[in-house]
């Protein structure tokens, strides 16, 4: 018999899917398995899981309650959820404790789920996590400017009173914009709105943090789609969702803790690893390309009409090669 | 600790309000009293105007007979008047003409005679009026004879014959102060007694008296006389130069072409009057006769005018009338609409969470198979090599074969110990055949809960329903909701399956969305008397007060505008009254809700038909 390649925990209350997971994943890792969020905290506390593998709807427990709780007695384990058809409205009220390195849809493929768990096994066992400092300071490390992207005039202002004097900000309602600051700053946390001006931003995001994975994202959200909460986060590794009404307690915890993982990402550059994200499908590239470019074009009128020092166009490009490659 | 039960109304059928029928009727006799009533007064201000005008009449009839009473009264009084001073006139003349030379000596000598003998002769009561005696009227007669009598009687006689000739002067009297009638121009009367007379008391004492009077026979100077009026004057005569009375005059005069004269006038005046009376009358009559026909037209015009009003609101409400109809209608298409929402949402709620049942019986056993099928090709090269090694076999008749495996060496290292556990993958198929059951399952409720394929009204076990509909609620609601079920042996009842399944569902779904977190809802059934009752009752937040009255409410909802229509219960309530049950609920906040539902084991025929 082959060696296993880690220790994974697998918690669901249906025993056939429990037992169909041991197949899938046996012949590779070594595998525990709990029928309930309860029954696996104590084998997280006995156990040094590599990999925590969650059903999202359980009696008693959810999965991201389960994986909150597991990720404060077990850091270092990559933590997925297995989430069905209709469990997603429960979702956003705890993944942002939960950090959470993969949604995994069910019926899962059979590949796929493999392919993750191996790389979420290598992730735990190569980078370890760094001791968590929890500071509750507002503070950018190295003089970095938070970029805020948002055309919400009362959220800048409630963000702006959220954060230190000392902390850098920059604020634009353009995307173009956006990606020029992000190759001329030192940018360490992007705080977005998901829309802006009826324009999607989430793909930018995602195309960013492929780029730039030592980036911390924040996403500001109204509406609670849970396919878009997913899909960020496979796909953006957005680090916090900040619901709204905004709450100016929340933000600052949000923002300090943001912050904080930002220090631990610029520290150990590794340390992305654990947050590395789905990648894109060349299409979707394409097509967020074309989407920025028609952009750019579209606000270059009118930062030609300012008559600004540097051409817009040749700031965006940087920002576009950087993007693009 | 607040305990507060609320029992559904009975259904009450709302009848329609016949707006057109109701307004008809009770505007018409309201027209009909506003008519009558214009009637009433109409007539009742001809008949005082002809009050008025009859009155009117009779004042004016008053006014004019007084005025020709007055006129000829007062024309009477003036002839009066007029000749009583022609007579002091008269008789001053006389006196002085007559008196002195004549009279006087005469007077004189008359009123020696005695008359207190006579006077003291006894009266008569003739029918209660004093009367001379015969004696008495002898006496006196008497008298008069011893007057005539007297010297030169025939002289003053003949002159006064002469003097009052051709005058109007129709007879003269002559009385001494004593009262005795010493001369008349008819000389029967000489002798008379006029001491009790008013007209002589008043001449003695110095003051005229007249009388005006209608004679059908009087004896004058002429001759006698037929019809005529008269007036008679009593004078005093003075003795010439003094203020002395010594006797008194009664002087006749005729004024009866006097009195036809002012009789004319006044029945001329009269007949003046008449015709006026006539005319005042005529006119009356043609106002009224106008006030009537003008009152009639009055009457005809507002009757049509108040038809015309009837007419015209009638048409108003007529057309109010259908346009409620048609909002009703309208509403009632809504509603249907809504409850057909209601069901959709529910039927989506349903399908969303059966699809997400379905997901994990599909995921292990799409794994499983999917492994299964891996791990077939993991048995083939063993499977290759039984073949091989049976084919070999079936060449030779010997019992002991050398095969030379140098060959297969290499193929035969492959397989691995773990390739060849079929046990294994019969545990992988026999999971995806607990799989395959459990959707089967699922299908069955599914089919169950609709009850597509069966007669609308069945024998039903309402147990099985209930276990039926908490199998679909459990792939919608929380895991951490606990559902216990507690089934007393029920009869069966006939009934709708498909209907009932969604009131229970509505309830369960209701019990389970009313828990935060964990909690428990309990379906109970029993047999209660005559009726089949179910309980559902949870552990969850119960109903606030002043949602409690509302809880059946058409479209009154405390979920969010797209998770509730406010349609479930009122639906629910609906088809548990069409079978002649009732559902009620009680409630305490924070500790939780119980429905009871109960049906008749006999349902209604409303039930049946429905």
């Amino acid at each position: 018999m082959a060696t296993k390649l880690g220790l994974i925990l697998c918690v669901d209350d249906e025993p056939n899917i429990l037992r169909s997971l041991h197949w899938l994943l046996g012949r590779r890792f070594e595998v525990k398995t709990a029928e309930s969020g309860q029954a696996a905290l104590p084998l997280v506390k006995e156990f040094d899981f590599d990999v925590i593998i969650s059903d999202q709807r359980m009696p008693g427990m959810t999965g991201a309650e389960f994986l909150r709780e597991a990720r404060k007695i077990s850091p270092r384990s990559m933590r997925l959820l297995l989430t069905g058809y209709s469990d997603m409205s429960a979702i956003l009220r705890s993944v942002n404790e939960s950090e959470i390195y993969r949604f995994i849809k069910k019926p899962w493929d059979m590949k796929t789920l493999v392919t993750v768990t191996e790389e979420a096994c290598m992730i735990a066992q190569s980078e370890p996590v760094p001791d968590e400092e929890e500071k509750n300071e507002v503070a950018s490390p190295d003089g970095e400017a938070i970029l805020i992207l948002d055309d919400d005039r009362l959220i800048i202002s409630e963000l702006e009173t959220a954060i230190d004097k000392s902390v850098k900000i920059i604020h634009t309602e353009n995307l173009a914009e956006a990606v020029a600051i992000l190759s001329e700053q030192k940018i360490g946390v992007v705080i977005s709105n998901t829309h802006i001006a009826n324009m999607d931003v989430t793909s930018l995001l995602k195309i960013i943090k492929q780029n730039i994975p030592d980036l911390v994202c924040v996403v500001i959200s109204e509406k609670t789609d849970a396919d878009m909460v997913i899909d960020l986060i496979n796909e953006g590794q957005v680090y916090r969702f900040i619901p709204k009404p905004l709450k100016s307690g929340f933000i600052k915890l949000v923002l300090s803790s943001a912050l904080n993982k930002r220090r631990q990402l610029s520290k150990d550059p590794g340390y992305a690893k654990r947050h590395a994200v789905e990648v894109m499908s060349a299409e979707n590239v394409k097509n967020l390309q074309d989407q920025i470019t028609k952009m750019v074009e579209k606000s270059k009128a009118h930062h030609d009409a300012a008559g600004e020092e540097v051409p817009f166009m040749q700031r965006v490009a940087g920002g576009l090669r950087r993007l693009f490659g | 600790m607040s305990k507060s039960a609320v029992s559904s109304d009975k259904k009450t059928l709302v009848q329609r309000f016949h707006l057109v029928r109701f307004f008809s009727i009770g505007a018409l006799i309201m027209f009909a009293v506003v008519a009558l009533a214009l009637i009433y007064f109409e007539n009742d201000q001809s008949a005082f105007f002809g009050d008025v005008q009859g009155q009117q009449n009779q004042n004016f009839q008053k006014v004019q007979k007084d005025f020709s009473e007055l006129q000829e009264s007062v024309a009477r009084r003036d002839l009066l008047a007029i000749h009583e001073s022609g007579n002091v006139n008269l008789t001053r003349l006389f006196a002085n003409a007559l008196w002195e030379s004549e009279f006087a000596p005469f007077v004189a000598k008359a009123s020696q005679l005695p008359i207190q003998p006579c006077r003291n002769l006894p009266s008569i009561d003739v029918d209660g009026k004093k009367k001379n005696s015969p004696e008495k009227n002898a006496c006196y007669d008497n008298l008069g004879d011893q007057v005539m009598a007297i010297e030169g009687f025939p002289d003053i006689n003949d002159s006064v014959f002469r003097s009052m000739k051709n005058s109007s002067v129709l007879k003269i009297k002559v009385f001494d102060t004593r009262g005795l009638t010493v001369y008349s121009s008819d000389h029967s009367q000489i002798g008379d007694d006029k001491v009790n007379n008013p007209g002589w008391q008043s001449a003695l004492k110095g003051t005229p008296a007249s009388t005006l009077t209608h004679r059908g026979k009087f004896d004058a100077f002429e001759g006698t006389l037929e019809d005529r009026d008269v007036i008679g004057s009593y004078q005093p005569v003075y003795k010439p130069g003094t203020n002395t009375i010594v006797g008194v005059f009664e002087v006749y005069s005729d004024v009866t072409p006097f009195l036809k004269t002012i009789k004319t006038t006044s029945e001329q005046i009269q007949s003046v009057a008449a015709k006026n009376q006539e005319q005042v009358e005529d006119v009356a009559l043609a106002n009224q006769i106008k006030v009537e026909k003008t009152s009639t037209t009055t009457i005809t015009i507002v009757l049509g005018l108040l038809v015309l009003l009837f007419g015209g609101l009638y048409l108003i409400v007529r057309k109010a009338d259908k346009i409620l109809e048609e909002q009703a209608a309208d509403k009632e298409q809504a509603q249907q609409q809504l409850a057909q929402a209601e069901k959709m949402a529910s039927l989506g709620q349903m399908v969303a969470g059966v699809a997400h049942q379905l997901n994990t019986p599909i995921a292990f056993s799409h794994n499983n198979v999917s492994m299964v099928k891996e791990g077939l090709e993991y048995l083939n090269p063993p499977l290759k090599l039984a073949k091989q090694f049976a084919d070999l076999t079936k060449g030779v008749e010997a019992d002991k074969v050398s095969v030379n495996i140098s060959r297969s060496r290499q193929f035969i290292e492959e397989v691995a110990e773990s390739d060849t556990d079929t046990g294994m993958l019969q545990e992988m198929l026999s999971d995806t055949v607990d799989g395959l059951d459990q959707m089967r399952e699922l299908v069955e409720n599914l089919r169950d809960f609709t009850r597509l394929d069966r007669t609308k009204i069945t024998e039903f076990d309402l147990n099985k329903g209930l276990k039926n509909v908490i199998y679909i609620a459990r792939t919608v609601i929380s895991k951490e909701v606990e559902i216990i079920e507690e089934y007393g042996d029920l009869p069966e009842v006939m009934c709708n399956p498909s209907q009932l399944n969604q009131v229970f569902l509505n309830l369960v779904n209701n019990a389970a969305q009313s828990i935060n977190g964990a909690g428990t809802v309990t379906v109970r059934s029993r047999v209660d008397g005559d009726m089949v009752r179910i309980e559902v009752a949870d552990t969850g937040t119960g109903i606030d007060d002043e949602h409690v009255n509302h809880v059946f409410e058409s479209y009154y909802t405390t979920k969010p505008d797209d998770q509730g229509t406010g349609l479930g219960l009122s639906i629910a309530r609906n088809i548990v009254e069409e079978y002649g049950g009732t559902i009620d609920f009680d409630t305490q906040v924070g500790v939780g809700t119980t429905f009871h539902v109960l049906i008749p084991q006999q349902i209604s025929a409303a039930g049946q038909a429905a």
